[in-house]
């Protein structure tokens, strides 16, 4: 067989061992290099403009508050879950470490999941996995 | 001294060479696609591609399966048969080999419906099996191995047939190593018509979609993973066509209407 | 092979096949055809030829038909006109680009689902939407990426056949027609085509044959079982009617597309033979 011919057939067996380790692992490389974080359901109570949510998900950047929402998704394979950053005002906070958070902006909150903790530090549109 | 550049025949070149890329380009612009995502060039679309939406490799093992095992079928139930129609003389051989060309032509949808509701009636319907026998039954590839077939010597039958009267011996002392390069050629034609089949899986296999090949849910993929898909459905087909190129050439040229 | 025993023999090794064939494709046929002349499928009472008349008196199935026609006619004629002038092309070539063969072999095998990304992203977009629909010749245009890929697809294989039937031709033929005083137009319109005529008849047929499997692509191409008016084929027709159990009227269509693709075959067939006899 030419030499040519050796690389070609090479080629083939390399691309297929590349598909076997991904068909194997795909699944699981997905939450590689992506922040996994625990996630609560924020309170909307009725007629109030504020929400109710766990203080620990607050994070602070100099003078502005905000926290994290999550959407999810229906992906072709998987459910993908993005990290919105929504900025809010802290009106006060309870004895069991709940806050009352209003919303500066107008805008529609981007769903009602907060991020309550993440193992590494998360930027806004990112894609997350649950822990 | 320096030859003259012969203008006509650089023209002529040119033309051809010209065609040959437009030809190529398809191809180039698909690998060329895979590689950008969201305006930006890298491995991303392939990370998508196969972590993000990573059913995607089910069905291209699917696609796999079915273009080996058609493959396989196809050519150990054509070659005996093509064979005996060039050298076994049965009454009536030539009239139903007749028979056969004509059916070779026959578009899908003459005969959708019937094996559609024979598939049914034997439960067959959605199954793996309904999609491996709507091709193993090739008349094409009955077609190329009774013109191969002609090419063996009547007399290396006859020798062989003297040491032995097994035709499954016959068939792998004698007429397979003649037919060689018609075989190398019949497969790779089998595996990618196979690797391409979408028709049958509308028809034959719509409501169970985890054993679908990967041509029938291509189209499903979301957005932007498109070309990486279509690069990775492409490399085994273009691979298995360079490796065997000489084979299929030849076999092709050798192509005659009658006789 | 005289020994009838090891006839039998071989014959039983073909078995297997034949067998398949009947089960595959000569009874459904048959079923097909019986289906065509029932009147549905619940009273399955004779209805005679009441099907067809039904179809061919249907407008879709005539556009249908008429489409099929315009679709074969001009695709074929595109595509042997251009094999033709690739295979000169091809013959007459410089040994060192011969590597060229294979980009217009390849496309023959590559999977169409694959490749309708780029047709796609080039002519389903907006852009030439709008230029087609504003253009002259609509209908040529909204078709122009199926002919394209049905010329793209099947341009190898009539390639590789006339080359090889230009191969075939003695040099010494050429020789002796050039000393007559034939040269270049003459010489190909009066020696070279007609010597090449059997194996163009064939590359003919097998373009027709192909014209009519492009339903996959364009199928695929189109994303609908509805696409645009010139280029709702006969496939489409049965196709739609497959899905909405039509089975009388969806058999007929495809007896009379059948059988009237056989009849065109043997006029093409009786053809051949006419010109055989002519040459020698």
């Amino acid at each position: 067989m030419g030499r040519q011919k050796i690389i070609y057939i090479s080629f083939l067996v390399f691309i297929f061992a590349v598909l076997v380790i991904f068909t194997n692992f795909g699944k699981e490389l997905y939450g590689i290099g992506k922040p996994a974080v625990t996630i609560t359901r924020a309170r909307f109570p009725n007629d109030a403009d504020f929400f109710i949510a766990p203080a620990s998900a607050l994070q602070t950047d100099g003078e502005i508050i905000y926290l994290f929402f999550v959407k999810a998704e229906s992906g072709y394979s998987r459910q993908i879950l993005t990290a919105h950053r929504f900025e809010v005002i802290l009106l006060g906070t309870d004895f069991e470490g709940l806050a009352r958070l209003k919303k500066i902006s107008p805008d529609k909150l981007p769903g009602d999941t907060v991020i309550t903790s993440a193992d590494k530090e998360i930027k806004d549109g990112e894609r997350v996995v649950l822990k | 001294m320096k030859k003259p550049i012969d203008v006509k025949k650089a023209a002529l070149d040119a033309a051809v060479l010209l065609a040959g890329f437009v030809f190529a380009a398809p191809v180039a612009a698909t690998f060329a696609m895979s590689f950008v995502y969201g305006g930006k060039i890298g491995m991303t679309q392939y990370y998508e591609l196969m972590i993000t939406n990573y059913t995607f490799l089910r069905y291209f093992w699917n696609s796999l399966f079915y273009a080996c095992v058609i493959t396989v079928c196809t050519v150990a139930l054509s070659l005996p048969l093509g064979f005996i129609f060039s050298k076994v003389s049965i009454p009536g051989r030539d009239i139903i080999f007749f028979v056969f060309i004509i059916v070779m032509m026959l578009p899908f949808h003459s005969t959708l419906l019937p094996i559609y509701i024979q598939l049914d009636s034997f439960g067959l319907l959605n199954t793996r099996a309904a999609l491996v026998l709507s091709f193993v039954f090739a008349p094409y590839a009955v077609f190329l191995f009774r013109q191969f077939a002609k090419s063996i010597p009547d007399n290396f039958i006859d020798i062989a047939l003297m040491d032995t009267s097994s035709p499954l011996k016959i068939y792998v002392a004698v007429i397979i190593p003649h037919m060689r390069s018609a075989v190398a050629a019949l497969a790779v034609i089998t595996f990618c018509e196979s690797w391409n089949m979408v028709e049958q899986v509308i028809f034959f296999a719509a409501k169970n979609n985890p054993i679908h090949p990967l041509s029938a849910e291509i189209a499903n993929l979301p957005e932007g993973v498109g070309f990486s898909a279509a690069a990775v459905y492409m490399l085994p087909a273009l691979l298995l066509f360079f490796i065997f190129k000489e084979a299929i050439a030849s076999s092709m040229e050798r192509f005659r209407w009658h006789g | 092979m005289n020994n009838k025993r090891i006839k039998r023999l071989f014959f039983i090794t073909g078995c297997p096949a034949f067998a398949g064939f009947v089960f595959m494709y000569l009874y459904p046929f048959i079923r097909t055809v019986w289906y065509s002349l029932i009147n549905n499928t619940f009273q399955k009472r004779f209805a005679g030829f009441k099907n067809y008349a039904d179809v061919l008196a249907n407008p879709y199935f005539r556009r249908a038909a008429y489409n099929t026609a315009v679709f074969s006619v001009t695709g074929v004629t595109f595509i042997i006109v251009l094999s033709l002038l690739l295979a000169f092309g091809v013959y007459r070539l410089s040994e060192k680009y011969t590597f060229i063969k294979n980009f217009f072999l390849v496309p023959l095998l590559l999977p169409t689902a694959a490749i309708i990304f780029v047709w796609q992203s080039v002519f389903l977009s907006d852009g030439y939407y709008f230029f087609a629909k504003e253009a002259a010749f609509t209908d040529f245009w909204t078709m122009l990426p199926v002919y394209l890929i049905y010329i793209w697809k099947n341009t190898g294989l009539n390639l590789i056949i006339l080359s090889a039937a230009l191969a075939s031709i003695p040099g010494e033929v050429i020789e002796a027609a050039s000393l007559d005083g034939a040269a270049g137009f003459k010489l190909h319109r009066y020696v070279t085509l007609p010597l090449v005529s059997p194996l163009l008849l064939f590359v003919f047929v097998l373009s027709l044959v192909n014209s009519l499997r492009t339903f996959r692509e364009s199928f695929l191409f189109f994303r609908t079982n509805y696409p645009p008016d010139p280029a709702y084929t006969i496939q489409f027709y049965i196709n739609n009617h497959f899905l909405k159990l039509n089975y009388p009227t969806l058999t007929a269509a495809s007896v009379m597309f059948t059988v009237s693709l056989v009849l065109l075959l043997s006029l093409v067939y009786r053809w051949e033979n006419k010109l055989n006899e002519k040459t020698y």
